[in-house]
């Protein structure tokens, strides 16, 4: 095949290879957060990648329409009595669930309507070719890092100004007609640009939010991903969980001076609203938490110290705390928070710090 | 918005108010019993068709369900599942033209130099033409038939890759490895027509 010609052809080979993978992982069943949060980062991180992936997606379902594959392989085309158990078990569901519980006829009336649809498609969607040399490359993926300690100031290419919390990641990727970032790590504030027409994305792990043009932070904590509405809407939806209806999957609109957790490795757990006093108080130098896991606050910390932190039990990790402070004083108030839910920290090794309960 | 609707009808007769709130009632009651009973199967049917996105499925689930609530009379829908299955193709492949859309008249701005913005209708273009197809299918004649079946069965029957397996007695990760060598190899096949093309043009 193509493969063998050159070395590009190989790397073509290679991402084909990537997308198709990403492709079928991701047809059937329910969606991982975590897989989908690296999905998200391979597709933004080259413009080829999404470029294929759509491509290939297009294709596969496009063929789900194809008539002309039917034909391909008689033998696997349903027996009449395949087909009648068929329409018999639709029929039943559909009386079960329609619009009105004696549905018989109306279902049969479908029948005809799915038949129309399906000989109606190709005149439904125009066919011309697609171009061979449109590659879209348009998009370009982008990252920003920052060192611990650090926060830095981006302006994007659509007038949206991001500030970029201490020792963290984004990727940023703009064109095809989409706006998004993902952040790969820490946290971040958006001051989003208003475009009605291309709706600006947040991918994080765990949350993935959609806005117009507001203002809001996003940061990944050790198991949560809280996100946080100065000014505006946001839309929060818990990533994957595909199933549920939205109020039960946790669909989240949210207006100014709301916020909400969403957890990072399970999509079943509701995302849970909180009110928030201070938006991303971490740009003033300010860090403020109401109500958080300790682990989320000890993970924020660690990025403006020099120490990091072992936190000896999940029951430890999941303690909740309400503290203000100021940033340049992270290091201070440690103690503070740990003394207040009795418990102590020892260097077990140079640098690291154990959160342990006191023994009285 | 509940608000609104009240302040509209205020002067209206009581009658007709009280018929009024509860046809709106009952058309409320109708949606959300459409939501709970076809939410999780509608994602579930893009997924399949198309993949995990983007467009995300929830945001195209949704789109459909806001099309369906939209219609004057959504009761004369006599299969809403299927119409929602049709919206939702469509919203979706309009979302993937959509953005081509902009990338190529990006693209045909420079090649000309000079045009005007991005959304003109001229730049839609079908997603799949026909001699592509004749072509993916060409491919799909020349490939393993264990393969070809195991994509049949699939795409055309719906059948899952768990289904599959228990059908050809091999086991449902094995169903989605055939699955995913079939599609690289379909997409090599477009990829290489469509240099050829280029390069001898």
């Amino acid at each position: 095949m193509s493969a063998e010609r050159s070395s590009s052809g190989n790397e073509d080979e290679w991402i084909r290879a990537e997308a198709a993978e990403w492709l079928l992982l991701r047809s059937e069943g329910k969606p991982d957060p975590e897989r989908e949060a690296a999905f998200h980062s391979w597709r933004l991180a080259d413009p080829r990648h999404e470029q294929r992936y759509t491509e290939m997606a297009v294709l596969w379902g496009s063929m789900a329409e194809w008539e002309e594959l039917k034909a391909l392989d008689p033998l696997q085309r349903p027996t009449l009595r395949e087909r009648w158990a068929a329409w018999k078990a639709r029929r039943a569901e559909a009386a079960e669930r329609g619009w009105s519980g004696g549905a018989d006829f109306g279902s049969l009336a479908a029948a005809f309507a799915v038949v129309l649809l399906l000989v109606a498609t190709p005149f439904l969607l125009p066919l011309l070719n697609s171009h061979p040399s449109q590659m879209g490359r348009t998009a370009t993926a982008q990252t920003y890092e920052t060192r611990p300690g650090e926060i830095r100031e981006i302006a994007l290419a659509d007038g949206t100004h991001v500030t970029l919390g201490a020792e963290s990641h984004i990727r940023v990727a703009f064109g095809n007609g989409r706006r998004e970032v993902g952040l790969l790590s820490g946290e971040a504030y958006f001051s989003v640009a208003h475009d009605k027409q291309h709706p600006f994305y947040v991918r994080a792990k765990g949350a993935n939010v959609r806005v117009v043009g507001t203002e809001f932070s996003v940061s990944m904590g050790e198991t949560t991903t809280r996100v946080a509405v100065q000014t505006g809407i946001v839309d929060v939806s818990a990533v994957g969980l595909p199933g549920d209806a939205p109020a039960r999957r946790g669909d989240v609109r949210l207006l100014a001076g709301d916020g909400v957790v969403a957890w990072q490795n399970d999509s079943s757990k509701p995302l849970q609203t909180i009110r928030v006093d201070q938006v991303a108080g971490w740009r003033s130098g300010r860090m403020a938490y109401s109500d958080a896991f300790l682990a989320d606050i000890l993970a924020d910390i660690s990025r403006y110290v020099p120490e990091q932190f072992d936190i000896a039990s999940p029951s430890i990790a999941s303690l909740r705390v309400t503290a203000s402070f100021r940033a340049d004083e992270a290091a201070a108030a440690v103690p503070a928070i740990l003394k207040g839910l009795g418990l102590t920290a020892s260097e077990t090794e140079p640098g690291v710090l154990r959160i342990e309960r006191a023994a009285d | 918005m509940l608000t609104d609707v009240r302040l509209r009808i205020a002067d209206e007769p009581l009658r007709r108010q009280s018929v009024r709130r509860a046809q709106e009632r009952a058309r409320k009651r109708r949606m959300e019993r459409l939501y709970r009973a076809h939410w999780s199967d509608l994602c579930n049917f893009i997924r399949w068709k198309f993949g995990g996105g983007p467009p995300d499925p929830e945001d195209i689930a949704q789109g459909a369900f806001l099309r369906l609530a939209a219609l004057p009379e959504p009761e004369a829908i006599q299969n809403p599942f299927a119409f929602l299955e049709r919206v939702a193709s469509n919203l979706v492949l309009d979302d993937i033209r959509r953005s081509r859309a902009r990338a190529h008249s990006v693209q045909e701005l420079r090649v000309v130099g000079g045009g005007e913005g991005d959304d003109r209708p001229g730049c839609e273009r079908e997603l799949i033409g026909r001699e592509e197809m004749a072509l993916v299918i060409e491919r799909l004649k020349a490939m393993p038939a264990t393969r070809r079946r195991i994509l049949i069965l699939n795409r055309v029957h719906g059948l899952s890759f768990a289904e599959i397996g228990r059908r050809m007695g091999i086991s449902g990760p094995a169903v989605r490895k055939h699955l995913v060598r079939a599609m690289q190899d379909l997409q090599a096949a477009r990829e290489d027509d469509r240099q050829e093309r280029s390069s001898t043009v």
